[in-house]
């Protein structure tokens, strides 16, 4: 990748459309012979999705969360529940109800009589938080989800923890995978909105929320408990028209558009279907609700859908001025990994600006025609329509082939794609007052005299299990007692040869210090604040972080959540100092 | 093998599926014995589990014949699974001194109580079926203390790999000396399973069998779950209000 100063002095942005594409196509990709699991045949191809037109239905984009008076809470917020509450009073309290209904992602039949789905306060995605940090929050959520052997959604369990992805909040607020609520019950959750270590170079901008279930992460989030959690500071402040002269103006209101990609399967009847339960409703039995009859799909791989769905529409269009958006692009999983293009009527690479990895701002921005975006990856691209022409259609195009157990990636890059959605370029030319700064956040520091530890995990496949270090997830065993204000180096390694893991870790962002043993080039995304690693076969990777600012338990797992629900995940703790071990 | 598999099904379908009426030495030719030397090696058997049409109910369990500590032959998915919830996972009793998870399930079917039979079922498969007869696993079962609900059985090597082909996925042989496993958990009658490590604390196992059992929507005020009060004693590994 090239920074867009770069591109800028050596004349390349004119002639980038089209180049990118072949250079693109003889990049190599991680990965190496794949073995298929005896007799598997994935879901997609055993029985593919009914059919849907592509974007004939515009992007759903979520409405913004809304707050309710303190008094709407009955009772009212107990300060004793939780760490440094009076330090971060909540300036806004939220109630969110979690609720099964019918989700229309299509308007063709049989999408259209809808999928019976999870969601928060009646939509998938969830609605959107707009948070500003200094403005701590309260949200209470409550589980209205049928009981089990009561709903509609044969897949997922109606008992819920809900994590944002990946705030700075305490133990007990941060969606741990054991802090389940059940039908008929709430959760308080109290988000503190202050940075890392108050450094405002720690400040993190796009996040999102979805449910951490023990053994259920993955069915749970692909049955709709997913949404984003956007956070404004000063420089990332949200107004493109801001006068202080340290803010980022980048674009904002309508032209900052949240995009959470899950690929899905559908029976045909229209509903969800996931592979590894083998639940599968079938056509002909009980109106309505399905009958259920042999099916030979399941995986512990990975789960891939055939329907590519952005914000819970399949293949929508969105209509595009002809100025600068900012796409903040979630891969919400569960399990497909992409290497996203703009493509300009479905061929040729279109270049953008990236100007986040992970939902934190890069030192510089970067202009490239692709990026990689594995399970929880989100990338925040600035997308300039202003050169295009009404009429004119761009697309956001999948190139990275997945295996088809849905394990990683095939190694392969598709030479045409998957087209995901549809950017419909509309009216004159039209005045923007956004733009992209050469210099954005710079990294925080790394102070390699407060490393207290070096740690080591190692990611493998052993006879049938998913394990770190050779063990599989207890929440009750602290794989890493971390001492409170230090930092540490931690070097993930995955011995599998077949498997990718996009692994992450809550709570603190790191720096990457080396790939493969090689350090990461100043011009690289990876050269950031980040939060999932993408791991893949034979990959180590070894970062730096530091742990602050509260106590408690959190967890690193793999984001293939199908591998995360087979107990690939440790618990590590902030301890006092001297705790540490 | 493909005409072996659907003579056995053939078999199975002729058979009435009440409990005892079956043994294992009746099976027609072609049927391995239960407890008998495998002729193929598992994983090559496993290969074909998809090709059965033997996977049985909403989450697709094989079904094979398994021979029960109480004596009585039965159909693993029709007599032990079907519309029930159940937990299930692989043990030998050699191999209990290093992989105590016996020790750790019978915790869990304290905790599990009267519910233990009734509401859930256990069900241990050993993977070293040459040795645990079912007289031995009558006695390990005894020695242990395992109540009623708790099956222990036996099935022949080749459907004991083909059901954890099912559960694990890959052509997995239980091993009979291994140190790290799961304990699958599920409703059937629901078609909602899952897996734990074999190592978590009981209190932890017994919440998450007992999260996939049929519920009832809650009438009355809505129970604040967590968290709970910062020092308040609970178990270690949640926030949660302890018994709510």
């Amino acid at each position: 990748m090239i920074t867009r100063r770069s591109a800028l002095k050596i004349g390349l942005a004119a002639s980038l459309t089209g180049m990118f594409a072949k250079s693109a196509l003889a990049q190599s990709i991680p990965q190496s012979g794949l073995v298929f699991p005896d007799g598997f045949t994935p879901g997609f191809l055993a029985n593919p999705s009914p059919a849907a037109r592509p974007f004939i239905q515009p992007l759903f984009v979520m409405p913004h969360a809304k707050p309710v008076p303190i008094s709407a809470l009955n009772p009212l917020p107990d300060p004793l529940r939780h760490q440094r509450y009076h330090e971060f009073l909540p300036k806004k309290f939220y109630i969110q109800t979690l609720d099964e209904f019918r989700w229309e992602y299509h308007p063709d039949p049989p999408y259209n009589q809808g999928c019976w789905s999870y969601g928060f306060d009646g939509i998938t995605p969830g609605p959107t938080f707009i948070t500003r940090y200094g403005e701590p929050l309260f949200v209470r959520r409550i589980n209205n989800l049928p009981p089990v052997g009561t709903g509609r959604v044969p897949f997922a369990l109606p008992s819920t923890t809900i994590h944002v992805h990946n705030g700075h909040q305490a133990s007990e607020s941060d969606g741990n995978p054991a802090d389940f609520f059940n039908p008929g019950e709430f959760w308080d959750h109290h988000y503190p909105s202050f940075p890392a270590g108050f450094d405002p170079l720690e400040y993190m901008n796009t996040l999102w929320y979805h449910d951490h279930r023990l053994d259920f992460t993955a069915p749970n989030v692909y049955a709709g408990l997913s949404g984003f959690f956007l956070a404004f500071d000063e420089r990332d402040s949200g107004d493109e028209r801001d006068r202080n002269h340290l803010a980022f103006r980048f674009p904002s209101g309508k032209y900052d558009v949240p995009l959470i990609l899950h690929d899905v399967l559908f029976d045909q009847n229209g509903q969800a279907v996931w592979d590894f339960g083998g639940s599968h409703p079938e056509s002909g039995n009980e109106p309505g609700r399905g009958g259920y009859g042999p099916n030979h799909m399941y995986t512990t791989n990975g789960m891939l859908g055939d329907r590519f769905t952005v914000n819970r529409k399949i293949q929508p269009y969105f209509q595009v001025e002809r100025r600068k958006y900012r796409f903040r692009v979630l891969n919400g999983g569960p399990s497909r990994l992409y290497k996203l293009f703009i493509t300009k009527e479905g061929r040729d690479a279109v270049p953008f600006t990236v100007i986040s990895e992970d939902g934190n701002i890069l030192p510089e921005p970067i202009q490239t025609d692709s990026v990689d975006v594995w399970v929880a990856n989100r990338t925040d691209i600035i997308v300039d329509f202003s050169d295009f022409h009404a009429g004119d259609h761009l697309f956001l195009t999948n190139r990275l082939e997945m295996r088809q157990d849905g394990a990683g990636m095939s190694g392969k890059l598709l030479d045409q794609g998957d087209q995901i959605m549809r950017f419909d370029v509309v009216g004159g030319k039209v005045h923007d007052p956004s733009r992209i700064p050469d210099q954005l956040r710079p990294l925080p520091p790394m102070d390699l005299s407060q490393v207290k530890r070096h740690r080591t995990f190692v990611f493998d496949y052993d006879n049938g299990l998913f394990t770190v270090n050779g063990r599989l997830m207890d929440p009750n065993r602290i794989d890493a007692a971390i001492e409170q204000g230090t930092a540490e180096i931690w070097t993930i390694r995955n011995s599998g040869h077949n498997w990718a893991h996009p692994i992450h870790t809550h709570f603190e962002e790191f720096q990457i210090l080396e790939v493969n043993g090689k350090p990461v080039s100043r011009r690289d995304v990876l050269k950031s604040r980040k939060d999932v690693i993408r791991l893949g076969p034979g990959d180590e990777i070894k970062f730096y972080s530091r742990w602050r600012d509260f106590l408690g338990k959190y967890v690193m797992h793999c984001h293939n959540v199908v591998h995360e629900d087979h107990a690939m995940m440790i618990r590590w703790d902030i301890v006092p100092p001297g705790q540490g071990y | 093998m493909e005409e072996h598999t659907n003579g056995r099904r053939n078999f199975l379908i002729g058979v009435s599926s009440l409990a005892g009426l079956l043994l294992a030495k009746s099976a027609s030719a072609g049927m391995e014995t239960i407890g008998a030397k495998p002729k193929n090696p598992p994983s090559a058997r496993s290969k074909n589990l998809l090709d059965r049409g033997i996977l049985q109910g909403k989450t697709q369990i094989p079904e094979v014949m398994v021979e029960t500590h109480e004596g009585h032959t039965l159909h693993l998915y029709a007599d032990l699974i079907k519309d029930k919830v159940v937990t299930m996972n692989y043990m030998s009793i050699e191999n209990e001194t290093n992989f105590p998870i016996s020790k750790t399930l019978m915790e869990v079917a304290r905790l599990l109580g009267p519910r233990l039979g009734t509401e859930v079922h256990m069900i241990s498969m050993t993977s070293d079926p040459h040795n645990d007869t079912p007289e031995r696993l009558r006695a390990f079962a005894e020695k242990i203390g395992a109540p009623s609900g708790w099956h222990f059985v036996r099935a022949t090597d080749q459907d004991s790999a083909m059901v954890s082909a099912r559960l694990y996925r890959h052509g997995r042989s239980p091993d009979p000396r291994t140190q790290l496993d799961l304990v699958h958990y599920g409703n059937a009658a629901v078609g909602l399973w899952a897996a734990f490590p074999a190592t978590i604390q009981p209190d932890d196992a017994a919440l998450r069998i007992m999260s996939v059992m049929n519920g009832k929507p809650s009438k009355g005020p809505l129970k604040q779950a967590g968290p709970r009060i910062l020092g308040e004693p609970g178990p270690g590994f949640n926030n949660r209000v302890a018994n709510i």
